[in-house]
This record gives C-alpha cells, sequence and structure tokens, in this order.
C-alpha cells in the first residue's frame, strides 16, 4: 500500500510500475493501458462521439480517415474498428472493418469497411466504432 | 464543422470535425512537451500552444477551433476545399461514389452514378445467370429442348436488362432509377 498521497507523474503513468503513488484524471490518461483516442462515427450526418479525435474524413464508399488531436509518438500503436450492425440485426448486416496498411501514421488511421454478404445496394455501415492504444509521449 | 474538396484523383471528400469542446479538452490536459512536438510537426499552431502555456483558464476560439481543424484535416494537396454550412444536408449515400463538388453544394457526377448502377446490376445477375448455366447442363445431359431453349430466354431477359440504362443519357439520380426499377427484382 502507499505509505503517502503521491501523486504519479506523466514518466510514473507510462512505466506503470510506481505502487506509492495515486493518479489523478489528468494523469491516468498516459498509462499503457489507457485507451488514447476512440471514436463513434455516424456516415453521413454526423461525429457522434469521440476523445481525442479531430476529425473523420469521409473518402467514398466503405472508406473513412480518422485523425487524432494529439499524436502517438510513434506508428507502433493498436487500433481496432467494429462496425455497427443495422437497425434490423439480421445478417444482411453482416459488415466487417479493416485498419488500413499504408494510411496508418501517427496521427491517421483509414478505416475500410465491407459487407461479407455482397449487398448490391448502399452496403455500407451506418455506424462504426474505433479505438486505439499506445504510447503518445 | 464540415469541410468538403476534392482529391487528386477527383474523390469528393466529406471532412466532419471534432466540436470545439472536445478538442479544446483534449488540448487542456496535454503535457506542454507533447504539445510542443506537435507544433514542430506543424500539426498545432504555435501561438494556440502559447495562449494554452499563458491563460489561467485556456478557452479555444472558434477561430482557434478552425485554425486546428484546417492543419490536421485538410492536406495541402486538397483541390478546392471550402467549409459547408452544418445544416446542409448531403445527398443520399446511394451514390456516394458519384458525389461532386460545386462550390460549397455537392451533387452527382451523373456518368459515374450510372456506372455505379450498371456495376450493382452485373453483380446482382451474376450467380442467377451462374445457376441458368448449370440449368442448361443439366438439360443438354439429358436432351430437354424445351428446358434448354427456356433458359436460354432467362438468360437473353438478364442480359439485357442493362439496355435501358446503358442507352440513357442521364439527366438526374431518378431516371437512373426509374431506368433500373426491375433491379429490385433480384
Amino acid at each position: 500500500m502507499p505509505s503517502a498521497l503521491n501523486s504519479a507523474t506523466r514518466a510514473n503513468q507510462e512505466a506503470g510500475t510506481t505502487s506509492d503513488a495515486f493518479t489523478s484524471p489528468l494523469r491516468q490518461q498516459f498509462h499503457p493501458s489507457s485507451t488514447k483516442a476512440w471514436v463513434y462515427y455516424d456516415n453521413n450526418t454526423a461525429f457522434s462521439a469521440s476523445y481525442n479525435v479531430s476529425g473523420n474524413a469521409d473518402n467514398g464508399p466503405n472508406n473513412h480517415t480518422i485523425t487524432w488531436t494529439i499524436a502517438f509518438s510513434s506508428a507502433s500503436y493498436a487500433a481496432i474498428a467494429c462496425p455497427k450492425a443495422d437497425a434490423s440485426d439480421t445478417a444482411i448486416s453482416a459488415y466487417s472493418a479493416q485498419i488500413s496498411d499504408s494510411v496508418f501514421t501517427t496521427s491517421t488511421c483509414q478505416i475500410f469497411t465491407t459487407n461479407s454478404n455482397g449487398n448490391t445496394s448502399v452496403s455500407e455501415p451506418n455506424q462504426t466504432f474505433v479505438a486505439a492504444w499506445g504510447a503518445q509521449a | 464543422m464540415r469541410i468538403i474538396y476534392e482529391d487528386v484523383v477527383g474523390t469528393l471528400i466529406v471532412v466532419h470535425a471534432s466540436s470545439l469542446g472536445n478538442i479544446e479538452n483534449t488540448l487542456a490536459i496535454t503535457d506542454y512537451a507533447i504539445l510542443d512536438r506537435e507544433v514542430n510537426n506543424n500539426r498545432l499552431p504555435k501561438y494556440v500552444v502559447d495562449k494554452i502555456k499563458t491563460e489561467s483558464e485556456f478557452k479555444l476560439s472558434v477561430e482557434d477551433y478552425k485554425s486546428i481543424i484546417w492543419l490536421q484535416l485538410i492536406p495541402s494537396n486538397a483541390i478546392n476545399p471550402v467549409e459547408i454550412d452544418d445544416n446542409y444536408v448531403l445527398p443520399d449515400r446511394e451514390f456516394r461514389g458519384a458525389w461532386k463538388q460545386n462550390g460549397t453544394i455537392v451533387e452527382h457526377d451523373l456518368i459515374k452514378a450510372k456506372n455505379i448502377q450498371l456495376e450493382r446490376i452485373r453483380a446482382a445477375r451474376e450467380p442467377k445467370l451462374a445457376k441458368l448455366d448449370r440449368d442448361y447442363m443439366r438439360a443438354d445431359e439429358i436432351g430437354d429442348i424445351a428446358s434448354k431453349q427456356a433458359v436460354a430466354t432467362e438468360k437473353q431477359a438478364l442480359r439485357d436488362i442493362t439496355e435501358k440504362l446503358k442507352a440513357l443519357t442521364p439527366s438526374s439520380i431518378e431516371e437512373i432509377k426509374a431506368a433500373t426499377a426491375s433491379f429490385e427484382e433480384f
């Protein structure tokens, strides 16, 4: 147990090994396990909710680029993307998402979505979730 | 805040910016060293970071906010980037691949839209044509001439389904849809 109410520094948080200091809301984001950025975006009408995301570029059907407000310190970070099912929750909305290999930089992350059922109409998920973890300092 | 522009290959890009409050909150809790790095990487204006460092209660102005959005989200090779009204309603995404910019308005490239619709029809009829090919082979194996003729007629009808659209010089998306009404039967 900590012997005193020491405040963890950013370096303490990044290292994640100190046991005699408490973190604060300001510092907790620097821990390696902390989600550094997340976003829930709508394809067309709204930028729904986010943290550390400055914007979403709609590049065309099934193609979006997310830009982080504060970039990662290197491109060695993790990101996941997941489309939301449509309102019917049926198999026709069996969407999937991929992170681009070529546009995956410290400050941007491109997302491709697909519909595995080959729906020939619009064939895009209405909403997509993206989250990322890694070092920013 | 939204900005539209065309990229170097003519694709219309629509940028949806995060809110001023979101950007402000993120900057307010970020260490100065990281903010300085972002300035050096040309991702934040120096005057904004100077404000963060000097103001006891940092508030992002609309001007600050817009300068960050343009810096971070609009590439230097963007063609005709313009901010569009937040209340402007973009066209339906059914023909998203055919969107084109006309000032602050998004329109359809009708030739692109026509080609998108043709590709959709071809993709949708492909499995049906493949099934008819199998039906034809089975009929051929047993010498069923009537079935072969019926299959041939059905295949021709599928091939012809694009003819009306191919012949069309579209003046609206509605015309493209009207020319492919039977597409929905697939």
